[in-house]
């Protein structure tokens, strides 16, 4: 029995131990904070094992841009001007490097500003997707949203006022009067 | 089976101290008002807990942070509805709690402690309804804060926590977003065992010469909470609250949340020291009431010229709820 728990806790740690061996400590890291859309980013990459291809992605609350490849050398290590998008929605994304195995191997938070004029004028053959309420200004009106309930969501909702009700009823017809 | 369940919860939660007397009056839906405030409460609690965990107090990530709990996060539609209409729920319960007390002078010796209570809450839950109001950072929102900062200014010291230059470390919004969310919560809470307390210490003002057990009371008031949560949360699935657009600075064209409307019919007459002036006389009025309807007599409704006062200041702020309401928007600020 003993012997037993002694096993299962050594082998938990040598799965531990050989996850922490293929993906280790790998770092981003960038002397910028925010970044302009359409901007660059100065991207350090470090301790990404001995080297290989690494995706990156940047993610934000709604959307999620592929930013393409990044090759570490055999320290582990990259430098890079990275591109981002001038499509990118202003606001708060998390920059992800993806191991080839779809593990997050790191991740840096990043700021991405809105474009300056100069920088969305410049060569845009396909017009960038924009809402039209925010080019025109300021407006009292309601976003039109994509709601997340799905079905399973709408069947615990529907559980949840079923319960409430029933059992308030329950409560209010059972005990008609406080009196003793 | 049930019965011996029922009887070692009983004994193990000490549930035979709420086998006190109270007013068989409590029976009355009326008497539950502030029983229900306290139902709705803990419902705003835990919602907001819940949105908690996926909002972002940054000016930066706000907005898309409240676009992601509704368009992404398991129930964040639903549940944010929730809140908003708990929270509507609340003003409405809070409100009825009070102008009923008012009506039956239920603040007079020994209960002026109690009163006061009550109207902190009261003024608390307001903060509260236009704090959470300015964290959707969307139009509204940001006129909301807007509107912070400009009350911060024209109150001097007394409002620097509003404004923007009160630290350069964090922005208002992330002020707003604790004020919201940890003190204001916190102050809300000790008020609320202040004022239980005082009612279990000093008896419910109604007439004891027919009484009943306040479990049962309770019990009865946790059915009809359940009843109003199940009413609130068909609402939040027929009418989910929606999000305006990110905002654009400098410019005023939104209402407030519908609780504060009288607050911005106000503005509409007196400019941006309507917001400071209305409610201050609100509550100071009803923080002097206990001092005002003074001698022995209690009978509802004889107040004198404290109670027709308190019908003015009432249909006062129906009145400019409704030109708040149906009266064009209008620049306040000068954003």
């Amino acid at each position: 029995m003993r012997n037993g728990t002694i096993s299962r806790v050594f082998l938990l740690a040598l799965v531990g131990v050989s996850i922490a061996a293929v993906h280790p400590e790998a770092v981003l890291k960038s002397s910028q904070s925010a970044v302009e859309a359409g901007g660059d980013l100065q991207l350090i990459g470090e301790e990404f094992g001995n080297g290989g291809t690494f995706t990156l992605v940047l993610l934000g609350a709604l959307n999620e841009y592929a930013l393409g490849d990044v090759e570490a050398d055999d320290k582990g290590t990259f430098s890079i001007d990275l591109d981002i998008p001038e499509n990118v929605r202003p606001g708060q994304y998390q920059l992800v490097a993806y191991a080839p195995d779809g593990d997050r191997a790191a991740t840096l938070d990043v700021s991405v500003t809105a474009a300056s004029p100069a920088a969305a004028e410049q060569g845009h053959d396909e017009p960038v997707e924009h809402d039209e309420n925010m080019a025109s200004g300021a407006t009292a009106e309601e976003m039109i949203i994509q709601r997340s309930t799905t079905g399973v969501g709408w069947g615990v909702i529907g559980l949840v006022i079923g319960l409430a009700g029933g059992f308030g009823l329950a409560l209010v017809r059972g005990a008609p009067s406080i009196e003793a | 089976m049930i019965d011996k369940f029922r009887e070692t919860l009983s004994e193990r939660l000490a549930l035979d101290a709420l086998d006190y007397e109270v007013p068989k009056a409590t029976d009355r839906l009326r008497y539950m008002l502030g029983g229900l405030t306290a139902f709705l409460i803990t419902v705003l609690v835990v919602t907001g807990l819940y949105m908690a965990q996926y909002y972002d107090p940054t000016p930066r990530g706000a907005h898309d942070s409240v676009l992601y709990l509704i368009s992404r996060a398991p129930l964040g539609d639903w549940i944010r509805s929730l809140h908003y209409f708990s929270a509507g729920g609340v003003v409405l319960t809070v409100t009825a709690h009070l102008a009923y007390v008012f009506w039956r002078r239920s603040y007079k010796k020994p209960r002026e402690v109690t009163w006061w209570a009550g109207v902190a809450m009261a003024g608390i839950i307001f903060l509260l309804v236009v704090t959470g109001s300015a964290l959707r950072y969307d139009q509204e929102g940001f006129e909301a804060l807007a509107h912070f900062v400009a009350g911060g200014r024209l109150t001097g010291a007394f409002g620097a926590f509003f404004t923007e230059g009160f630290t350069p470390s964090t922005s208002l919004l992330s002020r707003i977003f604790s004020l919201h969310t940890s003190l204001l919560p916190v102050l809300l809470g000790s008020l609320i065992a202040l004022h239980f307390w005082l009612i279990r210490q000093l008896g419910i003002h109604a007439d004891y010469s027919e009484t009943g057990i306040f479990r049962k009371h309770a019990t009865r008031l946790a059915g009809f909470g359940l009843l109003l949560f199940a009413g609130l949360g068909i609402l939040a699935v027929v009418v989910p609250e929606g999000i305006g657009y990110p905002a654009v600075p400098g410019v005023e064209i939104t209402k407030p949340f519908w609780p504060v409307l009288w607050v911005y019919g106000l503005e509409n007459l007196l400019g941006a020291w309507g917001m400071i002036l209305g409610p201050s006389i609100v509550f100071l009025f009803l923080g002097l009431v206990p001092l005002l309807d003074r001698g022995e007599d209690d009978t509802p409704g004889r107040h004198g010229w404290v109670g027709w006062s308190g019908l003015a200041l009432g249909l006062a702020i129906v009145g400019l709820w409704l030109y708040g309401v149906f009266g064009q928007a209008q620049q306040h600020i000068g954003m």
